[in-house]
């Protein structure tokens, strides 16, 4: 028994110095710090070239820009058209009348102000309103003023309109527009005030939502109308 | 209702001017080297190009680049390999260069030429095929082994449906190792239909001492440079040239350097805005290439001869500039 454990002993203390032979001196080494007396071939009379070179200075500076104005960054201003289709309700704050489904067809555009990633834009934009509960159909327009990333993440916009109601009144709206650019998805909240033939005035707070049917169209379709547009 | 709507667009344009165009001025004072690019549009002409020459000259000053050059001397190439340094020394120039910049807010780029006679010395990458090519040396490539699969080896790999078969070939594998069995191996089915064999291709790289027999002298210089720049500071961009020697002695133009530099403005915008220079390192005449260029990065105070460390060189004290500004 005692035997064959020392010959065990043996075997494994024989292939551990082997195997430690092999990690220190199998390894060749790497090519980038050849010392010049290490791979001096040993076939040629050549040796490695020697060459002085100076201490060249470590101390690397940078100097960043001290200030973003986010003005001149290669985007120049939009001109996107926008085709909005926007559902929602209004609610009836002051006249005769009711809280209702309200909807709005806007045909219009984003035209950038400025250059630059972030831009102050104008919202021309006009259309057909129609308020179902009091059967008022009126026609919108008018000129915002917003902005934000109007090319890529959105904007916020100031939404003056006109309002007027063939045969019947004459008002205004103002709503405070959002929009949410690649998705097509837009929100308003406005106040619209309308004046009636004899005197009575009507307001309504109105909340909708909007999709740009431009952007959905081009998507669908698959043509590159808004992505040209928007770039 | 209509004097409230004009009130508040009113309002609504006050807050709008309030945000107006920088100046350059304020750009080129705060760096926004990219934004003053792009507000010079793609007109090259009058005021616009008064304004790209100077904002092309502020980039360079605040990135103060750095240039060093050095050339292998004959005496350094015959130290290595003997009497072989000759010939190569009469065709070719081996240059080191390096070149820093201070990092900015925009994207650089910088070309580094060499010039003699009015026009750009050909040049190359140094590496070991490069000073092969130049010392008519061979590097040995790597070798490219395929091994024969075995029978057992097939008839496994017939049987086993392993998830990279399909459905067909993994029912048509089967088949092929039974009837091999069935017909206990003297009818060879699954060499007759192997199906997709998997190539067992070995490429063995040549070894170190391999290379260094085949090309000595090749191994020799391209050895000897990487041990020299191994150990170059971050920020620099150290590089090995090799050069179709220019012509020198009487008669003959000194050479030049040449170095371009570019700059990006670094955006996803759609619009690409960018500005290039262009400088010229006049070497002095010299007997040598390598003694005119050691002249120009000699260290201050010394004479600079060929085969002297030197030091790195501001550019804008060497250079002088050569052309108006690109267009973009």
């Amino acid at each position: 028994m005692s035997l064959v454990v020392a010959l065990l002993v043996a075997v494994l203390g024989v292939a551990s110095a082997a195997s430690a032979q092999r990690t220190t001196s199998g390894k060749d080494p790497l090519p980038v710090a050849v010392s010049p007396s290490a791979s001096a071939s040993a076939s040629s009379s050549y040796r490695v070239l020697t060459i002085a070179l100076p201490r060249l200075p470590a101390d690397h500076a940078s100097r960043y820009a001290t200030a973003s104005d986010d003005w001149y960054t290669g985007y120049p201003p939009v001109r996107i058209p926008v085709v909005r289709l926007s559902p929602g309700v209004a609610f009836r704050a002051k006249g005769r009348g009711e809280s209702a489904f309200v909807f709005d067809a806007l045909v219009g555009a984003r035209l950038g102000l400025t250059p630059g990633s972030t831009q102050w834009g104008l919202f021309p934009e006009a259309g057909y309103g129609y308020n179902r509960a009091n059967h008022e159909h009126v026609l919108t327009a008018g000129v915002g003023l917003g902005r934000g990333e109007l090319h890529d993440w959105g904007y916020v916009a100031l939404m003056p309109r006109f309002v007027w109601q063939p045969g019947s009144g004459l008002g205004g709206r103002l709503g405070l527009a959002t929009q949410v650019t690649e998705t097509g998805l837009s929100a308003e909240i406005a106040l619209q005030q309308m004046a009636h033939a004899g005197g009575e005035r009507v307001s309504d707070v109105r909340l909708t939502l909007g999709l740009d049917v431009f952007l959905l169209g081009s998507v669908v379709s698959g043509n590159r109308a808004w992505r040209n547009a928007a770039r | 209702m209509i004097a409230r709507i004009v009130r508040w667009l009113s309002a609504a344009l006050a807050l709008a001017c309030t945000s107006c165009a920088p100046t350059l001025d304020h750009q080129l004072s705060t760096r926004q080297y990219g934004e003053a690019l792009c507000s010079l549009g793609p007109s090259a002409e009058g005021q616009r190009l008064a304004a790209r020459e100077r904002v092309l000259a502020a980039i360079v000053r605040d990135a103060d680049p750095e240039l060093f050059v050095r050339a292998v001397t004959e005496t350094e190439l015959r130290n290595a390999i003997g009497p072989r340094a000759a010939d190569f020394h009469r065709d070719f120039v081996v240059v080191i260069l390096a070149f820093r910049s201070a990092d900015l807010s925009v994207q650089q780029a910088t070309a580094v030429r060499f010039v003699a006679q009015g026009a750009r010395l050909p040049m190359i990458e140094a590496d070991d095929r490069a000073f092969a090519g130049a010392f008519g040396e061979r590097l040995p490539g790597d070798e490219t082994f395929v091994a024969k699969e075995g029978r057992l080896s097939r008839l496994a790999r017939a049987l086993a449906p392993t998830p990279d078969k399909s459905v067909g070939a993994a029912v048509g594998g089967v088949a092929t190792g039974l009837l091999e069995l069935f017909t206990l191996g003297i009818v060879p089915f699954t060499e007759i239909f192997p199906g997709r064999a998997p190539d067992r291709v070995t490429v063995v790289h040549p070894t170190d001492a391999q290379i260094h027999a085949a090309a000595p002298a090749t191994m020799a210089i391209a050895d000897g440079l990487r041990a020299a720049l191994h150990d170059v500071p971050i920020g620099w961009h150290p590089r090995v040239l090799l050069l179709d020697r220019p012509a020198s002695g009487a008669g003959s133009a000194p050479p030049a350097i040449e170095v371009e530099l570019a700059f990006t403005q670094s955006s996803h915008a759609p619009v690409r805005c960018e500005g290039k220079m262009l400088y010229e390192v006049p070497l002095p005449p010299a007997p040598t290439f390598e003694a005119s260029v050691a002249r120009t990065f000699a260290a201050p105070g010394a004479v600079g001869e060929a085969g002297t460390i030197g030091g790195p060189r501001r550019l804008l004290e060497i250079a002088r500039r050569t052309t108006p500004p690109l267009p973009r």
